[in-house]
């Protein structure tokens, strides 16, 4: 252990550990991040606001689960009474009356929020350079984005400045900035978690969820919010498991198939990820190459839903009831608006949306197929490295290109975790491994994911 | 006098406000019109705030589809909710959730004395917030949106304005029977829209114009009534000039009695409708629809219809009888009531009707029998003292006697009224004329 | 298949739609950035869907819907609903312009 180290950068499972055995308080844990987030905030642009509260709240909060733990929270979450602003001016003064439902719970179990993180604006984006308040920077590189739309949550537990933070998902947005940023990024499966409360981007696929250092860590928080929700139809009626109860389990025999392993342009990436994915043949699972659905559709169905969906739920912003007028959209707000307008209207909506939506079916009949002989399948998360600042403005496109390896199990629905699996010792960016199961079976994703972390070098936290 | 004749070619456009507890898609209250202050009964889903999600009310489902076998509907086993996308400000989300390709119900029917008309479909959607115009700024209550609507659309099978009105007294009727709508016009319970073209009598049966025009804001059957009328004066009157109606929305201006241009409607507006990704589809069983179809109460035509036989009353006395539910339930009741004690029930009805007997709905029915066997005593006869009365009122009234002795026998009326103020008693006139008769004869 | 036509005339149509305001020199760039989305978009044309319908929800849930009940502990008060409004007038929001006084 560095003898510099200070109680911030402690995982969130060391940190319970460390109130519970008394050999930390909860006093000296919120000094040590204060003046962490004092030195690096602003550098970084990690968090748009903060939560004075957060160390009074933490205090009282000793005798629960998450016992006061400061967890950062994407900004595009509705917290009572603090700023939510989607990183957009439409929302620079908006203060929610009401409170989403995986903050309540969160708060609930004693997990306290630190502040809201910065985000590509509505959600837009797999950089956080299209946030209306600047991008964030990627702390293990800081010519570099942390990706997006997650990235202020990403660079927030890479920087040390939260024990956990949550995320969204519309299709990359949780795993892709966890890769950019070498930490672990968990998206649960579509309708596994409420999305009352939470901004709406693409109502079909957004997915909260959790960026961590640890697949434990992500595990403790999300088993203080997943389940059912009265208040979100399309959220699984039935109760969801304990995740933490996934985790330290054999995976001798676990079929994994390896897919998009010959995509031009991927080729290091995938290297690199064939060799690290030895370990787990080590440990008894059984990995091979596997032939999926050329992955470049999913970016036309994923372009399409998104903005059609987008367009409708960005409707509600017109100035009167809260906000500021739709002139204050940014411009890739209202080239995303507009297009998908476009994709919706008379004349079109057959050719663009319609098609879009059956060739979604193609991928999850796909996957259907694929899932019948694995139980998990594995990519890269993310085509190369974390991009330099700057690089999101070559295309209109960009996002989707940089999301096209995660795009299809976004947008069938199904569970994902990204954990890292290459270091580059002179750039210190990161490559990360997207693992997916079937809808509903986190808990695949989970135990090969943690087997994978526990059993290699590349987590900066269990490695120190 | 319009120069060719014209046939109307109408179908109606009606919603009703579902009286449920609470909003259609969040748990609010569903009470716009007694809220004492506006924004009162609002949240995050109904305000269309960022995040929020609706939620369907289950019993408005239910009622929708009670509403569509009452008329006679087919249902879509598999059913689902729409965005309907466009921008005004009673309109939180930038869209309503309403249904597009695939309502709850379709094709039925309701018959009018003029014939049937068809109905095309019965769907289910949210209103809209209430807007206060003033001359330079427009307020928002919000305490309406998400209201529960039922939207009725017919075919265009509306003949004349009567049986447009005929038919809209109907509906309401058979809402109000359900028990699922109010349809109180002054409240905005129900509102009515009418889509109005002519074409010749000569035009094939199937030809539809290529025009039409939409008469809104029409807030009583009477208006509609008018409104119909004037609208197809209007248009026979363009047409016999050789021009063609613009297609448009107009309104009704009731002090003038007359229609007038609201919005021009050539550029059909691109709603731009998918189905909603927040809320999952419906489908029901037939069993299902089975047990819906068992709740539906007595509906007016066959209430009227079985009391009319039930009670041998004329049928045109039972459908006006049944006009109000509660009143009709009532007089029900007095017709068992008098039917057990063998009293003519007809009567006791025919009492109520015409107002000889005061009642109110909520009094006892059978505390009303009494109060009409009191006031229609027969009482006892006592001939003895009838026959002293009578002859004193022929001694205090010899001058009369006198002339009705003489001939004058129109006089006899005048006697049976003075003998009537003196037995000052229910008597049969005829037994009272009888014994005077017999009197002046002696 | 021809590739979409995607002029400003088109674009300012849509921006319409969208309640979108946008300049003349937004909307030649609109246009170019419309055309680049929908070349990638167009991709997908050459998928065979043949066998396939639509799918708009993943999750297979059918009827979720809620009681008839009113819970008072999801509603606002009229401060809270009003607490974000740039304008608001005797506890209504207030828009400052003239609205066609058609509907109801």
């Amino acid at each position: 252990m560095d003898n510099k180290m200070t109680f911030n950068q402690l995982t969130l499972k060391e940190a319970l550990d460390g109130l519970a055995d008394a050999s930390l308080t909860i006093e000296e844990l919120y000094r040590d991040l204060n003046l962490a987030i004092k030195e690096k905030n602003q550098f970084y642009n990690i968090y748009l606001n903060l939560n004075d509260q957060a160390e009074q709240q933490a205090v009282l909060a000793q005798d629960t689960q998450l016992k006061g733990l400061p967890i950062a929270v994407k900004d595009n979450f509705c917290t009572k009474n603090l700023p939510t602003t989607a990183s957009s001016r439409i929302l620079e003064n908006f203060i929610p009356q009401y409170e989403s439902t995986v903050t309540d719970r969160l708060q609930k179990a004693g997990g306290v929020i630190i502040g809201k993180t910065n985000l590509d604006a509505w959600a837009h984006g797999s950089s956080t350079e299209t946030s209306d308040f600047g991008p964030t920077l990627n702390p293990r590189n800081p010519q570099h984005l942390p990706g997006g739309s997650s990235g202020g949550s990403a660079a927030a537990v890479a920087a040390d400045l939260c024990l956990a933070a949550i995320g969204s998902e519309t299709a990359g947005s949780i795993r892709q900035p966890a890769a950019w940023c070498g930490t672990v990024g968990l998206k649960p499966s579509y309708g596994r978690v409420s999305r009352f409360g939470v901004i709406a981007m693409a109502s079909s696929t957004d997915s909260p969820g959790v960026i961590a250092k640890t697949v434990e860590d992500t595990c403790l928080v999300l088993d203080t919010f997943a389940g059912p929700d009265p208040r979100d139809a399309t959220c699984k009626p039935e109760v969801a498991p304990k995740f933490t109860s996934f985790l330290d389990q054999d995976i001798k025999g676990l079929k994994i198939g390896m897919i998009y392993h010959d995509l031009k342009g991927l080729e290091e990436t995938n290297e690199k990820l064939a060799q690290e994915l030895a370990i787990l043949s080590q440990l008894g699972a059984r990995v091979e190459k596997a032939e999926a659905l050329d992955p470049h559709y999913a970016i036309g169905v994923y372009t399409v839903v998104q903005r059609a969906e987008v367009s409708s739920n960005l409707a509600r912003f017109d100035g009167v009831r809260y906000g500021k007028d739709r002139s204050f959209f940014g411009d890739e707000a209202k080239r995303r608006i507009m297009l998908g307008t476009f994709t919706l209207s008379k004349g079109y909506s057959e050719q663009y949306y319609n098609l879009a939506q059956k060739v979604r079916t193609l991928y999850l009949n796909d996957f259907a197929k694929l899932f019948k002989k694995y139980d998990v399948l594995v990519s890269p998360s993310s085509p190369g490295f974390a991009k330099k600042l700057g690089a999101s403005a070559s295309s209109p496109m960009f996002g989707e290109l940089e999301d096209m390896l995660l795009e299809a199990s976004s947008v069938s629905g199904l569970p994902g975790i990204n954990v890292p699996y290459y270091q580059n010792p002179d750039s210190q960016l990161f490559l990360g491994a997207n693992f997916i199961a079937p809808m509903w079976r986190e808990d695949l994703v989970i135990k090969v994911a943690d087997a994978f972390e526990k059993n290699s070098k590349w987590n900066t936290w269990r490695n120190r | 006098m319009p120069k060719n004749n014209y046939q109307l070619v109408c179908g109606l456009e009606i919603h009703a406000e579902l009286k449920t507890d609470s909003k259609m898609f969040c748990a609010c209250k569903n009470d716009p019109f007694g809220a004492q202050q506006p924004n009162i009964y609002t949240c995050p889903v109904c305000l269309g705030m960022p995040g929020a999600l609706p939620l369907a009310n289950r019993k408005a489902i239910d009622w929708t589809i009670k509403i569509g076998l009452a008329l006679n509907c087919q249902i879509n086993l598999f059913s689902k909710f729409d965005r309907k996308n466009y921008f005004y400000p009673d309109l939180p989300k930038g869209y309503q959730i309403s249904q597009y390709d695939i309502p709850f119900c379709h094709d039925g029917f309701l018959d009018t004395s003029q014939g049937r008309v068809r109905i095309h479909r019965v769907h289910l959607e949210e209103d809209t917030a209430k807007l206060i115009h003033h001359n330079h700024y427009t307020l928002i209550d919000f305490n309406r949106s998400g209201v529960p609507l039922v939207e009725i659309v017919t075919e265009t099978d509306i003949k004349n304005a009567k049986q447009a009105k005929e038919f809209g007294q109907k509906l309401r009727q058979i809402l109000r029977y359900l028990e699922v709508a109010d349809c109180d016009m002054e409240k905005g319970g129900m509102r009515l829209e009418a889509n109005i073209s002519l074409k010749k009598e000569s035009d094939a049966a199937d030809y539809l114009p290529d025009y039409k025009v939409e008469c809104k804001n029409i807030n009583s059957f009477r208006f509609m009534e008018m409104a119909i009328n004037y609208e197809m004066q209007r248009q026979a009157q363009l047409l016999d000039n050789g021009q063609v109606p613009i297609q448009e929305t107009r309104g009704f201006n009731a002090a003038t009695a007359q229609t007038f241009s609201q919005r021009s409607k050539e550029a059909a507006e691109d709603y731009r409708y998918f189905p909603d990704p927040d809320l999952p589809p419906i489908e029901f069983s037939p069993e299902d629809i089975e047990q819906i179809r068992q709740s539906i109460p007595e509906l007016p035509e066959q209430y009227a219809a079985r009391l009319s036989h039930q009670y041998q009353l004329s049928l045109a006395l039972t459908e006006r009888l049944v006009k109000n539910k509660q009143r009709a339930k009532f007089f029900e009741q007095i017709l068992i009531l008098a039917k057990e004690a063998k009293i003519d029930g007809k009567k006791i009805v025919n009492a109520l009707l015409n107002k000889k007997i005061d009642y109110q709905l909520t009094d006892e029915p059978k505390d009303v029998i009494n109060k009409y066997q009191q006031a229609n005593k027969v009482e006892a006869i006592d001939q003895a003292l009838i026959e002293k009365q009578i002859q004193a009122v022929l001694q205090e009234n010899s001058a009369a006697v006198k002339k009705y002795q003489a001939g004058k026998t129109e006089v006899l009326a005048f006697l049976i009224g003075q003998s009537m103020r003196k037995i000052a008693k229910k008597v049969d006139a005829n037994l009272v004329k009888n014994i005077l008769l017999d009197q002046l004869k002696n | 298949m021809s590739k979409q036509n995607i002029d400003q005339k088109l674009v300012k149509h849509v921006a319409e739609l969208a309640h979108i305001p946008i300049s003349d020199a937004e909307s030649q760039q609109l246009a170019k950035d419309f055309s680049q989305t929908l070349s990638v978009v167009d991709q997908l044309k050459s998928a065979d869907v043949s066998q396939v319908s639509t799918t708009h929800q993943v999750t297979g849930l059918k009827n979720i819907t809620r009681e008839d009940k009113v819970v008072e502990g999801w509603s606002f008060t009229q401060a809270e609903a009003l607490a974000n409004a740039p304008h608001v007038q005797d506890g209504f929001f207030l828009v400052p312009q003239v609205l066609n006084a058609e509907d109801n």
